[in-house]
């Protein structure tokens, strides 16, 4: 595992110089590696699928323009999921200033599985998205973030205080706490807690 | 003692909530994917989106730019302060004379001419590194005659003037002529 993210490293370094020689194209490449990690993260962390693409297109354009200040001795991934991360953080407080106003994120989350009506496996697929969503949706910021970043993102507490530049104990009492809430809220939602009781099963 | 373990209900829900999470598609179209490359092809700067490029910095980082940015801010309004009392912008047609002398024992040192209507103490002169300066705004094209006040008691005229004229009383007085 760990030589294949050195592999990956190392290809993303030759990349990284390949782009920054003037070889535009070879951005592609990036954006192919790592677009589905991004969106992902993206998607999790600001619930909003709508807001979801125009984010991960915005990061990548910040990752792009920034990335003359890549140091290469450091690993991209991490850089890459810092930028995310920030970028995540700063959508999130503009949303909330403009959310009593405009949006109605129940909506959003509702609409979230009516799109996959084309067959049992979609809709099924629709109704976790929907569930998953939902409570996520409901947890605070920071919270979610650590959240999404250790268990559907697999990194580490090390990692995770890196690029949230916060302390490893700090990151370990969010962990905790968002634990917490996730099952809080599961359980205050009849709805949510038999669907993950199904799901268990499943 | 005993550790608190969460519930085993607890613990296989939390489980089930995580496993659907994984389990979600977030596969990107390939629109978005060309989006991106036109968009870099392009150039184009991100509208609006400057403050997104500000937060990827931690947050030790922003806060010496923000110190920094209010050292400077303030350098930035001492220096105009400080220019401003010298330079002051004046009326067109005008320009901006110096008078200095040098009465070492005086206590006070005023200028007194035609442009203050001789009066003692409308304009007094400020210690500078043991010279005495004022600086006035006189109307260009015209002939001042002027003179120093020491203590408020003496009226001396400018030894060092470029220029004299008699005055009516069979003396000398400083004049300058202001271009």
């Amino acid at each position: 595992m760990t030589n294949l993210l050195e592999k990956n490293n190392l290809q993303d370094q030759l990349i990284i110089k390949d782009i920054l020689s003037g070889k535009t194209e070879e951005f592609r490449k990036i954006v192919d590696r790592y677009k589905n990690m991004i969106y992902g993260l993206v998607l999790k962390s600001i619930t909003d699928i709508e807001d979801a693409e125009d984010l991960v297109q915005d990061i990548f354009h910040l990752v792009y323009q920034n990335l003359k200040r890549f140091n290469l001795e450091k690993k991209f991934h991490t850089w890459l999921y810092t930028i995310s991360v920030n970028a995540i953080r700063n959508h999130l407080k503009k949303k909330r200033r403009h959310i009593s106003f405009f949006h109605n994120s129940d909506n959003a989350i509702d609409s979230i599985g009516k799109d996959d009506n084309t067959g049992q496996n979609k809709i099924f697929s629709g109704e976790i998205k929907k569930n998953v969503m939902k409570i996520l949706s409901q947890m605070k910021d920071k919270y979610r973030i650590v959240l999404v970043l250790h268990y559907f993102e697999d990194l580490n507490i090390k990692k995770i205080a890196e690029i949230l530049d916060l302390p490893d104990n700090t990151v370990k009492t969010h962990l905790k706490r968002a634990r917490e809430e996730v099952l809080n809220l599961i359980r205050k939602n009849p709805e949510s807690e038999t669907f993950f009781k199904d799901f268990c099963t499943f | 003692m005993k550790k608190n373990y969460p519930p085993k209900d607890d613990k296989k829900l939390f489980e089930s909530f995580i496993n659907a999470g994984i389990s979600i598609d977030s596969n990107v179209s390939r629109s978005l994917e060309d989006r991106i490359m036109t968009d870099i092809y392009n150039k184009k700067q991100i509208k609006k989106r400057w403050s997104l490029d500000w937060f990827q910095f931690p947050i030790r980082q922003r806060l010496a730019g923000i110190t920094a940015v209010f050292i400077l801010l303030f350098a930035g309004v001492f220096l105009i302060r400080m220019s401003s009392g010298t330079d002051a912008p004046f009326p067109e047609g005008s320009r901006l004379v110096s008078f200095k002398t040098s009465y070492p024992g005086a206590k006070t040192v005023c200028l007194v001419g035609d442009f203050n209507s001789w009066k003692k103490n409308s304009d007094c002169l400020k210690k500078v590194n043991g010279h005495w300066v004022i600086k006035k705004v006189l109307k260009a094209g015209q002939l001042y005659k002027y003179a120093f006040v020491i203590n408020n008691k003496r009226i001396l005229h400018d030894s060092h003037a470029n220029q004299y004229v008699d005055d009516e009383f069979g003396g000398r007085t400083a004049v300058v002529f202001v271009n």
